[in-house]
């Protein structure tokens, strides 16, 4: 595989970050001092020599900018804490730990908010997740797929992960606030929508009837999470609008994911991504929403060249009483696919469908080997993994 | 329209993977001119500060004066509460010691849990035991 | 939709236990799964079935069926300088053990038995000294470690006596054999606790407080050895030898 070059493109990324309007007022221009030699690329005004005097700004200054200024990374308390906290490597410095808490919103400017990072972060981590799945679950059905990305790094799930860091936001984002606080303008208070959002990852959206969203077009033309993208907004309505906090945090951990891969590598990047994304706990049979359990097995039997689906009761207790208990198993020849309790046999021959469709869809092989282990050095060659033929179709 | 997938978030397994302290900052307060305060003061003028501070980079501390009041240490934890500790008359060892106490606690509130050692949010790991199967007695 | 013929490198792909060993009775055996509903003894739980087989070792403590290996391990302190026997029906259930997951142990401490899955939560009733948040901990004594289909038990060494068995030292695994870790979360305190005490005909009373502190614990990780594992630790590693049991058994 052919690798990126990372030295090449992540230039402006990496490159120390002056001001324009205000490089006169800096009393010192930051050098980074970094093994990833990203300097070079760009062709960069001679570093300023130190100036004497202390790295604080006066006040008038620092209220006119929009967000904290390089310097005021090295002096703040809470910035350190988050570093030391995460157990950041030492090679991501405090100031790119600072630039990835300024959103968006607060800072226009590309060259001192963490979109370039969150960016980054994003795809690394449809990355990570996605070949985790598949190579775990390998039958895995798309929309269930997309749920499971959403529950391991959606949205909600990253706004909670700052929220575990101990990460606090700003009331406002300013010059004068202290740079380990996450910063973002936010949207006025707005009534909340009456229709809940769609808790579903399902075929058909509402919105437009004439236009059938199918699964097959969100892997086209929708985000990692099978959502409609958002339009790329400009960064005059970003100013003016302002973000969410669950907008900005998650903004903020796909922008240390970002800066991580950048500063310390590949590895350091997997290894966060494996401490903090993987240990989190997901229950994969609970992202299963089967309408027709009963009808897609006999479907998936066919397909497969299984015999018929038949359910069969494998014991019951108080058929005639107030509360039965059936217990049916279905069997396809002499194996029992699946099985379920219910109080009624409808039920429990549905409950043992839809415990058969998981069985088969949550096939995990015992060993499995992740595409991005054969990046490390002194790896073993990849061997193929199972693919499934597909979901049954309707 | 087979499967429909459905939208849940993760929960958080702290210390499976990585671990955050639960402590994010911890306060000292002191008065200048109450005997109380005298371990207090004597704790933070000496190397057991440094060495405190030194041991856990992870939570932001602070020195700030309370005048005419007792000394405290105050801890705010990462699930949005905070615990205080009155020091008053303490030695600076016996300081350490609440700071310690502090710094490791997880900011829940005290519970008196009887007899429930083990908290597992995992599945049964042999199933669960059901008297529909096997072994029916017929009368 | 045409029916397929199946895949026939795969097992059958229904048949493959990973799903099944959460939500259905195993079937991986193949075998019809009514027979054996009816094979497993229902009023014994399944740990505790102690029948004597044809296969059982000499000793009188152990027995193995076919969900259940025993090894013979008396103490946990002394084993790390004697070689770690593994015996026949160690060697052959071993590696069915370690691949079904997920695995449980019940794992000592101070006696005390917590029946242990990954992940989970242990609060101590005590305060363990000398740990700070963040260490790891390997936990050295277990009596159980298992899966849904297979348990390796230490055996047990007093049967005689009642008493004997439920205070005695139990008997534990051989601390080669697993790894148990845990994450020292924290230290929690249960709320303050007032006694009053007051003697009769006095009018004193004394109200006594009581806090006490947990160390609290999470599971990071349970790990049962392969034999290749076990194989690389050198010198420590005894097969029993296949004849000799032949011999001994029966």
């Amino acid at each position: 595989m052919k690798r990126l070059r990372l030295l090449r493109w992540s230039g402006s990324v990496l490159s120390p970050r002056t001001r324009p309007d205000l490089s006169q007022l800096q009393p010192h221009t930051f050098r980074r001092c970094q093994a990833t030699a990203a300097a070079s690329s760009a062709p960069l005004e001679e570093p300023v020599p130190e100036a004497a005097g202390t790295p604080f700004l006066p006040e008038e200054i620092l209220q006119r900018l929009p967000s904290p200024p390089v310097t005021a990374a090295r002096t703040s308390a809470k910035l350190a804490a988050l570093h030391a906290r995460l157990s950041l490597p030492s090679r991501l410095p405090l100031e790119t730990l600072a630039r990835t808490l300024v959103d968006a919103s607060a800072d226009p400017s590309i060259r001192f908010n963490n979109k370039g990072f969150a960016v980054l972060g994003n795809d690394l981590l449809g990355y990570y997740t996605s070949e985790y799945l598949l190579s775990q679950y390998p039958r895995l059905p798309l929309a269930v797929v997309f749920a499971a990305m959403y529950a391991y790094h959606g949205p909600a799930t990253l706004a909670a992960i700052a929220r575990e860091w101990g990460v606090e936001a700003a009331a406002e984002p300013g010059g004068e606030v202290d740079p380990g606080l996450l910063q973002f303008k936010r949207l006025p208070s707005e009534p909340r929508p009456e229709l809940p959002h769609p808790q579903l990852i399902s075929t058909r959206q509402e919105e437009n009837p004439n236009f059938r969203r199918t699964m097959s077009s969100r892997t086209v033309y929708d985000d990692q999470f099978g959502e409609i993208k958002e339009r790329t907004r400009s960064a005059e309505t970003m100013q003016e609008k302002g973000a969410t906090l669950q907008r900005a945090s998650t903004d903020f951990v796909r922008a240390v994911f970002g800066a991580i891969y950048l500063h310390a590598g590949r590895a350091a990047a997997k290894q966060f991504y494996n401490d903090h994304i993987t240990s989190r706990q997901v229950d994969m049979a609970s992202l299963f929403h089967i309408k027709n359990p009963t009808r897609d097995l006999s479907r998936l039997c066919a397909r497969e060249g299984f015999q018929a689906p038949v359910a069969k009761i494998l014991s019951e207790t108080g058929r005639k009483s107030r509360t039965p208990v059936f217990v049916v198993g279905i069997y396809s020849g002499s194996d029992l696919l699946g099985e379920g309790a219910g109080a009624s046999l409808d039920e429990a021959r549905t409950r043992a469908a839809v415990a058969a469709m998981k069985g088969w869809y949550l096939y995990s092989p015992t060993e499995f080997r992740l595409p991005s282990e054969t990046e490390e050095p002194g790896a073993r060659p990849w061997t193929p993994i199972l693919v499934d033929p597909g979901e049954i179709a309707n | 329209m087979v499967v429909q997938g459905v939208k849940t978030v993760s929960t958080a397994r702290n210390g499976i993977g990585a671990f955050i302290l639960q402590c994010k900052r911890l306060d000292f307060h002191y008065c200048d001119w109450a005997g109380s305060s005298r371990g207090l003061k004597s704790f933070l003028t000496s190397p057991l500060l440094a060495e405190f501070t030194a041991k856990y980079p992870g939570i932001e501390f602070r020195v700030s004066p309370r005048p005419n009041r007792h000394p405290i240490l105050k801890a705010y934890f990462i699930n949005g509460r905070e615990k205080a500790v009155c020091v008053r008359n303490l030695e600076k060892e016996q300081i350490v010691k609440k700071a310690e106490f502090l710094v490791a606690n997880s900011g829940k509130k005290n519970e008196l849990i009887r007899g429930k050692n083990v908290v597992s949010v995992n599945e049964n790991v042999r199933g669960i035991w059901s008297p529909m199967h096997g072994g029916i007695k017929n009368v | 939709m045409s029916p397929r013929t199946p895949i026939t490198s795969q097992p059958p792909t229904f048949l493959l236990p990973f799903r099944a060993k959460l939500h259905q009775a195993s079937t991986q055996q193949a075998a019809s799964p009514t027979s054996q509903f009816h094979n497993t003894q229902p009023d014994i739980p399944p740990t505790l079935l102690q029948t004597t087989d044809a296969t059982a070792t000499t000793t009188a403590s152990s027995s193995i069926t076919t969900t259940t290996a025993t090894v013979t391990e008396p103490s946990t302190t002394q084993s790390l300088s004697r070689p770690l026997v593994i015996s026949r029906s160690l060697q052959e259930l071993l590696p069915k053990l370690c691949v079904q997951k997920p695995h449980y142990i019940v794992a000592h401490v101070h006696r005390f038995p917590y029946l242990l899955t990954e992940g989970d939560t242990l609060r101590l009733p005590f305060h363990m000294k000398g740990v700070s948040p963040g260490d790891i901990l390997r936990f050295n004594r277990a009596s159980i470690l298992g899966s849904r289909d297979y348990t390796l038990k230490a055996g047990t060494s007093n049967t005689e006596s009642y008493d004997a068995k439920r205070t005695a030292e139990p008997n534990y695994l051989d601390e080669r054999l697993f790894e148990c870790r845990m994450r020292v979360v924290g230290l929690e305190t249960g709320p303050m606790m007032d006694k009053e005490k007051k003697k009769r005909r006095n009018r004193h009373r004394k109200v006594v407080h009581s806090k006490h502190k947990y160390t609290v614990l999470r599971v990071m990780q349970i790990k049962i050895k392969t034999l290749e594992e076990l194989n690389q630790e050198k010198g420590t590693l005894l097969f029993e030898a296949q004849e000799v049991l032949g011999g001994q058994a029966q």
